[in-house]
């Protein structure tokens, strides 16, 4: 399924737990993250973005506390948990794995 | 484990869910205010809803607004929905009922220890009949057997209790010592008694135990005083004897064996109860009443009968003698215990089933009809995006909304049917006192409910799922048409509800066929004006004779008497007899009675030849006896039988046939002895006293008393009734299923008339138009209104053709269960009126609504 933000389908997951291992953030923050990461080449929207968080959550792969936002708003700030870092850890490994084989193909055909 | 964990984190969400929503929305507005252009943000609600359904609850609203939607469109339509809550209520609350007795009484093992290998053991008399098995056999059964684990003998016998305040009469078993392990049954407290124990021990019944020992676990080694009465050989006359007895132990109230304790003493016992055992030994010689054996396991009942069988050849043989028993009967002892009622039980389960199908049918075919009007909010739902699985699962929650409420309330039926049921059949239902409202009945009812609800609710709600937008849009004015479909499924219904009110009449039908015919059977006796009271325990014989002679002389007693026990109690007392003359071997069976000479002036027996009996027949030598025609019949066809000898004595007389055993069950040949000559007929049941009055029976019950105390004080008085209602206590079986199967037929007959009267009034209603222009171009308004009528009796017709095509496809079946399910011309022609006028009366209404239509008025409305 191609998406408008440009994300190749199933690694949102990937590059939020990836923007959280280095630190903590909020949702906007996280979405600020990618883009400036990716030099605005990648752009996560609000629709993809919160049910993705609502998903982590789920799967307990991020914790979320309480916290105020640079506007001084409520918001949640997102954590990484140990079995987001594992998550992380298998997502990262087959993305590189898969990313190899299709860049072999593309180069080698 | 990761699984657990996400449903862990599902629930704690689901607990905060509120918190987490506001958490949520301040985050995206949070989120909307730093976009440096927030029009771009997308739709937040729907951006919400999204984030949600990760959480997969989505369901759960959706089913709290159903709920929320449904209990409000409920408020709304009270009428409906009191109708359904309370057909549904009367319904479940019925069926849980009967079942919670199926359920206690059938369904369950019986309470021992693998139950399933527990047989009856009976012997085959040469009298004919099945049953005490003699002691010499069982030890022989014993010895040889190797189909048996074990055996036990036992039998009923009563008791009187030294209590604090006097003595109680208590229903005593006493058996052999194998009683206990042969169950495999604990006591409460203390302990049981087995082989090795000696006698003079005592295990009491909780009830008992409460009754008189105020649930005292100190009881367990005191010793309590017994006195009973006891045949003495050489005396020839049943003496009182008082034993002691150490309690050691104490049953839990499930634990009755044996069943039916007062079936052995129906008209001298009141009510069914085990009180104590007690373990005995029997003499050489005698018999045990009941006898029940442990299989062991894998043994099959044939092969076990044929073993026993083979011993009792043996025995022919080896131990000759003149009551030798001509075989063995094995019964599996559930059967043997449950037998008499199983049928009954069953047959009642599968009325109330009716009587639910036909409540079913009855809430479907009102939903229908609600459905039908509501053509128009479906349509409209569906056309602001409601999917056809919303629509459903909406018209499902409705459907089972009514059926929980209508289960609730059934709870409070079944409750109030139960205790009724329990109360009229506690002496009568084995196991009675273990039936219970208990988890399985509440499990059983609440799947009920649920099916029913299912079944009632999804044909609507499939219909209107599918009902097409477009023909009901087409449809002109406010009214809503509904598709073909509707309409077969609601006269379907209607057709369903008619059959099953027939065959529910039918069946009561047939009971109050039987019970008239039962009412018209002559019983030999005049019952009016007749008192009869048992009189417990044993006394001397003179003493009979005494306070005959006293009541006799009593004002307003036109004659008094006694005997052993009143008839149409189900007892017999089985002897054989040989009259002088005939060949050696022939010792035709009789049933043997016990009387004083008053007994036939006050049952209004009639004497047909020879004389009365007289107190002093007893020391006359050889002595006499009366017989009954039938004995005269059999015996003495063309002859007088007044005179002939037999091994018995002498025939004084000949007196008139009385239905002893049940008001069904012509007279067999009988002799009646005179109370002081008999030897030993079951000495501890006491004597029943008739007493014929000249005025109300129950008036003369203060000054006999008085007299029979002022004679020998130590008597107590027992089952003091009317001989008319015993005669009614004799039927009360089919009395019940009168009053039941009655209130069954009745309440599918007015289902069925509210299931019809709601189809031809719908019907009525939307086809006013059509009749509204008959009646404009001049039909005449009878024949519209017959037009009405006919379309249901056309239902009734079809209704009753169903019914009478399936009761009579089961008949072979049920007449196999009993003889009720005989349908006869006239029964059957008396139910289709009923119902046909029925079906009239529902369509009237409609009929007249129709014949007083205005057609100005009704066509202008469109």
């Amino acid at each position: 399924m191609a998406r408008e933000d440009g994300l190749p389908p199933g690694t949102l997951v990937m590059l939020i737990l990836r923007v959280l291992a280095s630190q903590p953030l909020h949702g906007y923050a996280v979405a600020r993250r990618i883009a400036e990461l990716s030099k605005d080449e990648l752009s996560v929207e609000e629709g993809s973005l919160y049910p993705a968080l609502q998903k982590l959550l789920l799967k307990g792969w991020v914790k979320a506390s309480p916290a105020v936002s640079e506007t001084g708003r409520q918001v949640r700030e997102y954590r990484i948990t140990a079995s987001g870092s594992r998550q992380l850890d298998l997502e990262r490994q087959n993305f590189t794995r898969i990313s190899h084989a299709i860049m072999t193909i593309l180069e080698t055909a | 484990m990761s699984l657990m964990g996400e449903w862990f984190r599902r629930l704690t969400y689901l607990a905060n869910r509120s918190d987490r929503d506001d958490e949520l929305r301040r985050e995206m507005e949070a989120h909307r205010d730093m976009m440096g252009n927030p029009s771009r943000f997308g739709n937040t609600l729907r951006l919400r809803e999204e984030s949600r359904d990760v959480w997969g609850w989505t369901w759960l609203d959706n089913v709290q607004r159903d709920v929320r939607f449904a209990s409000r469109t409920l408020r709304r339509a009270p009428g409906f929905t009191v109708t359904v809550i309370v057909s549904l209520a009367l319904a479940t609350g019925a069926t849980t009922a009967i079942f919670s007795i199926v359920n206690g009484v059938l369904l369950r093992p019986l309470p021992f220890v693998q139950a399933e290998r527990l047989v009856q053991v009976d012997e085959i008399h040469q009298t004919g009949g099945a049953g005490a098995i003699a002691f010499g056999d069982m030890q022989a059964f014993r010895a040889e057997s190797v189909s048996f684990e074990r055996f036990s003998g036992y039998e009923l016998t009563t008791r009187l209790l030294e209590t604090r305040d006097g003595s109680e009469r208590v229903t005593a078993v006493l058996t052999d010592r194998d009683f206990f392990p042969l169950l495999g049954v604990s006591p409460l407290i203390g302990r049981t008694y087995a082989a090795g124990d000696p006698a003079g021990l005592v295990v009491l019944s909780e009830a008992l135990w409460q009754r008189q020992f105020d649930r005292d676990p100190s009881v367990i080694g005191r010793t309590i005083g017994l006195s009973g009465n006891r045949w003495d050989p050489t005396a020839r006359r049943s003496i009182v004897v008082r034993r002691e007895a150490t309690v050691i132990g104490v049953m839990s109230q499930i634990f009755q064996f044996p069943y039916g304790a007062s079936a052995g003493f129906a008209g001298s016992m009141p009510e069914s109860r085990t009180d104590m055992w007690i373990p005995d030994e029997r003499p050489d010689g005698g018999r045990f009443g009941s006898a029940t054996g442990r299989l062991k396991p894998g043994v099959s009942l044939g092969a076990a009968a044929a073993e026993l069988d083979a011993i009792e050849k043996r025995l022919d043989i080896t131990a000759p003698g003149p009551y030798r028993a001509l075989g063995v009967r094995i019964v599996p002892l559930a059967d043997e215990v449950l037998g008499p009622v199983a049928k009954s039980l069953w047959l009642l389960f599968g009325a109330v089933g009716l009587v639910l199908a036909a409540a079913c049918a009855n809430v479907a075919n009102l939903l229908l009809a609600r459905t039908a009007a509501r053509a128009h909010e479906v349509v409209t739902r569906a056309a602001l995006g409601a999917s056809p699985r919303r629509l459903i699962s909406q018209f499902l929650v409705e459907s089972l909304l009514l059926g929980l409420a209508g289960g609730l309330a059934g709870v409070i039926v079944a409750r109030w049917t139960l205790a009724l049921l329990v109360g009229i059949g506690a002496g009568r239902i084995p196991r009675a006192h273990e039936i219970a409202l208990d988890w399985t009945a509440f499990a059983f009812m609440l799947a009920v409910c649920l099916v029913v609800a299912v079944l009632f609710g999804l044909a609507p709600a499939i219909l209107a799922a599918r009902t097409d937008a477009q023909e009901i849009t087409k449809a002109s004015g406010g009214r809503a048409t509904t598709s073909k479909a509707f309409g077969r499924l609601r006269d379907g219904l209607v057709i369903a509800e008619v059959a099953l009110a027939f065959a529910l009449a039918l069946g009561a039908g047939g009971v109050m066929r039987e019970l008239g015919r039962l009412a018209r059977t002559e019983t030999g006796m005049a019952v009016e004006g007749v008192m009869t009271l048992h009189l417990s325990p044993r006394i001397p014989d003179n003493d009979y004779f005494a306070i005959e002679e006293r009541v006799q002389r009593l004002p307003g007693v036109a004659a008094a008497g006694f005997v052993q026990l009143v008839p149409l109690q189900n007892w017999e007392w089985i002897g054989d007899i040989h009259i002088t003359g005939r060949p050696r071997e022939e010792r035709p069976r009789i049933e043997l009675r016990t009387v004083t000479p008053g007994y036939f002036k006050a049952l209004g027996i009639p004497i047909r030849s020879g004389r009365n009996l007289a107190a002093g027949d007893a020391i006359l030598d050889p002595g006499v006896f009366l017989v009954n025609e039938s004995f005269a019949r059999l015996h003495f066809p063309g002859e007088d039988a007044v005179g002939r000898a037999t091994d018995r004595g002498l025939i004084a007389g000949v007196v008139g046939d009385v239905r002893q055993a049940t008001i069904d069950r012509p007279a067999a040949p009988e002799i009646y002895q005179v109370v002081n000559r008999n030897a030993g007929v079951a000495p501890e049941l006491g004597m029943s006293l008739i007493v014929r009055t000249s005025g109300r029976p129950e008036a003369i019950v203060p000054s006999v008393r008085a007299a029979v105390l002022d004679v020998n004080p130590i008597v107590a008085f027992f089952n003091l009734k009317t001989m008319s209602q015993v005669v009614a206590d004799s039927l009360w079986e089919l009395n019940l299923y009168r009053w039941l199967i009655g209130l069954f037929a009745a309440l599918a007959l007015t289902l069925s008339a509210i299931g019809l009267y709601g189809v031809i009034s719908y019907g009525v209603s939307s086809r006013t138009r059509e009749f509204a222009v008959r009646l404009a171009i001049g039909s005449d308004p009878s024949g519209v209104a017959r037009l009405v009528l006919e379309r249901g009796l056309r239902l009734t017709a079809a209704g009753l053709i169903v019914g009478i095509g399936g009761t009579l496809a089961i008949v072979p079946f049920l007449r196999r269960l009993s003889a009720l399910f005989t349908p006869d011309a006239l029964t059957l022609g008396a139910i289709v009126m009923l119902l046909v006028t029925i079906s009239l009366m529902a369509c009237l209404v409609p009929a007249l609504r129709v014949s007083r239509l205005n057609p100005a008025t009704a066509l202008r409305h469109d």
